[in-house]
């Protein structure tokens, strides 16, 4: 088996006053090694409470993880002490691209001091939890060469300067650079980055897509990609998996996906993108409240290819072709059941 | 240009500058966020405004509705000159020329209920009764497609699509005939906005509408606009029909625009694009034209002066020396 990560039967809720809200229902999900996996879903499917379940960081007194598996590489995270976790993998072996660039430096401190303060905890050459009181001067010296290597690795004019100025005086998409420049230098095996191109403009974010899709190949990172952006994710994915209202609809290898797209839920969604074959067509109803889910497969009630099966049992995962998974009892293109 | 119908709006040579300050509140320079901007809008079209954030777009739809006092200029509206009107007489321009802010759920008042905030601008600008204003508001409410039970319901309880739909209708209740609507799809998800775009085109029909169409989002604009201009740092750099100018986009802005779209099922973006750095500061213009810095095919002239918005084919003007001259491979 050579899945870097593995999440299993992951069932997650966070308490609110008016109940449980149900925010991931029994999700089953893998990362390869070296692979680029999107993970596609409309603002409130859950994709970026899996990602936070993922780096361990759901908030203590809401979130409650009643069963399931995250499985990376060999150890299973839901079971181990948060304290090593914390030391040992979090930010060293799996680390964070932010959404928003612009809220996640402090802007009190110079981007050089943030990023010395990062590789003093994390750097590849430190013990995992070692007293980082001491930052010995070798070492401090070793990882500046590394970190100014690794800033003109991601495009970034005049590294030297960078390190001197403040969050506010780099651009937005400079800042992105130096998002991802921080989360590699740890050398982590998996990147979460969680929709990072979502605050950027489009030129930059194709300059943004293209430096993670090379960097993530150069140096064999596996990279979990939230987005809510179906073109995004077309460009840089290996395999994309879709998620709705808290439970996985369909995974599949890229081209895949785009060419023949099984569940009805796909399907829709990548009709509604603006295009001149398709015209504008939504997808009529709303997204489910997670109080109160439907029953089955949470689709349901919006899908044109519902039968009473879907209400009363969700799908299991079937295979619609190479490395192709879709949870639906009637996806499409598939040898139609007769009238059931 | 060749009108269709006759203009509804003209802006000629709009600027908007901004003073930019020292700590000691001297002017040190001008922030040029809409520089020279010349043209028109016909009746019953929509047209588009597109470029990236920082470009001056929203400036230029802002200074339009007279939020902004323009710097230089003139705004023709209706062929009267609404460039530097009174307040009190701008009041009876607000009825035909409206505008829609990007976020709806914070442009409405959190502690007023929807019924009260579609309400309020008849209460201003017409003279009507209570029972009249409470059949032309759920006329409009109709027509937006929300239930009347709605009316008694506060912003925060119903979903951002909704919230637009509230926008919009507050903005209809006065029936206008030009509506600046300003990143009307941003922060939607592509199903809701899909029904969202819908609507904007429903209700163009229904109601004899003009719009202007402020958007970064470019697969959008060419879906419903009529005619895009293209802005880059306060300068509108090229203008067209909507088909000929994604079609054959002409200056070289446009084109590298164009190219960052991902397009599913097409060749990747991230193996042909070409365009390498980032805008310049605003505050601090190269001298002649502003895209020269990233242009591929910037030459020592470009630099010498501003070239200006020439209509190459009928209808389609850009503001580039070589828009002839094919972009050089990566």
């Amino acid at each position: 088996m050579d899945d870097l990560l593995t999440v299993a039967d992951l069932e997650v809720g966070f308490q609110t006053d008016r109940g449980l809200a149900r925010v991931l229902d029994r999700v089953n999900f893998h990362v390869g090694r070296g692979e680029i996996v999107g993970l596609v879903g409309e603002s409130g499917c859950g994709k970026t409470t899996l990602a936070r379940a993922i780096l361990g960081v759901l908030p203590a007194n809401a979130a409650r993880i009643s069963s399931g598996v995250i499985d990376f590489d060999g150890r299973n995270l839901l079971a181990e002490d948060p304290q090593g976790l914390a030391t040992e993998v979090r930010g060293r072996q799996i680390t964070f691209v932010p959404q928003d660039p612009f809220s996640s430096f402090n802007p009190v401190f110079t981007i050089g001091a943030q990023i010395d303060e990062l590789m003093k905890w994390k750097s590849p050459d430190s013990e995992p939890g070692a007293a980082a009181r001491f930052y010995p001067r070798v070492r401090r010296r070793a990882d500046r060469g590394r970190v100014l290597e690794l800033l003109r690795t991601v495009q970034l004019p005049d590294p030297e300067g960078i390190l001197k100025k403040y969050p506010h005086e780099v651009s937005g998409g400079q800042r992105q650079r130096l998002m991802i420049a921080m989360a590699l230098l740890p050398e982590p095996q998996l990147i979460i980055a969680d929709e990072p191109t979502t605050a950027l403009d489009v030129t930059i974010q194709a300059q943004i897509l293209k430096l993670l899709k090379r960097l993530a190949a150069e140096r064999g990172v596996s990279v979990l990609f939230t987005t809510h952006d179906l073109g995004t994710a077309y460009e840089i994915c290996d395999r994309v998996t879709v998620m709705y209202a808290g439970q996985e609809v369909e995974s599949a290898p890229s081209d895949d996906f785009f060419a023949a797209p099984r569940h009805p839920y796909t399907k829709r969604l990548l009709e509604s993108l603006p295009s001149r074959e398709h015209g504008i067509s939504g997808i009529p109803g709303q997204i489910p409240a997670l109080i109160d889910p439907p029953s089955g497969c949470r689709f349901h009630p919006r899908c044109t290819r519902v039968s009473d099966r879907c209400a009363a049992r969700r799908p299991d995962v079937t295979d619609a072709g190479p490395a192709h998974r879709v949870r639906c009892h009637h996806p499409v293109g598939i040898v139609r059941e007769a009238a059931s | 240009m060749t009108p269709s119908g006759p203009d509804l709006l003209r802006l000629d040579g709009l600027r908007k500058y901004f003073p930019i300050r020292d700590v000691w509140k001297r002017r040190i320079g001008w922030l040029k966020a809409v520089d020279d901007v010349s043209l028109t809008v016909e009746k019953g079209e929509i047209l588009g405004i597109v470029g990236e954030s920082g470009c001056g777009k929203s400036t230029l739809g802002k200074t339009v509705m007279g939020i902004h006092r323009p710097t230089g200029g003139r705004i023709v509206f209706e062929g009267n000159d609404i460039t530097d009107l009174k307040p009190y007489e701008s009041r009876e321009l607000r009825r035909e020329l409206q505008y829609t802010y990007q976020d709806p759920g914070a442009s409405l008042d959190p502690r007023w209920k929807i019924g009260k905030s579609l309400d309020e601008p008849l209460v201003i600008h017409t003279g009507l009764g209570g029972a009249a204003r409470r059949e032309r508001v759920s006329d409009i409410l109709s027509a937006v497609g929300l239930p009347e039970s709605h009316l008694d319901l506060y912003p925060h309880e119903i979903s951002g699509g909704q919230q637009r739909r509230v926008g919009l209708a507050r903005i209809l209740t006065l029936q206008p005939s030009l509506i600046v609507l300003d990143e009307p799809t941003s922060g939607l998800d592509v199903s809701v906005q899909a029904t969202v775009l819908n609507l904007f085109l429903d209700l163009q029909k229904q109601f004899d509408l003009t719009y202007i169409f402020i958007s970064h989002d470019l697969s959008v604009v060419r879906m419903i606009c009529d005619r895009v201009a293209v802005m880059y740092l306060g300068k509108v750099v090229e203008l067209g029909p909507t088909e000929r100018l994604f079609g054959a986009p002409r200056h070289p802005y446009t084109r590298s625009l164009l190219s960052a779209i991902p397009e599913i099922g097409k060749q990747r973006i991230t193996d042909t694009f070409w365009l390498e750095g980032e805008p310049p500061d605003p505050g601090n213009l190269p001298s002649g034209c502003r895209f020269r810095t990233r242009c591929p095919l910037a030459e020592p002239q470009c630099a010498a002066s501003v070239p200006p918005l020439v209509e190459h084919l009928p209808g389609h003007a850009d503001a580039c020396l070589f828009s002839d001259r094919a972009v050089p491979e990566a």
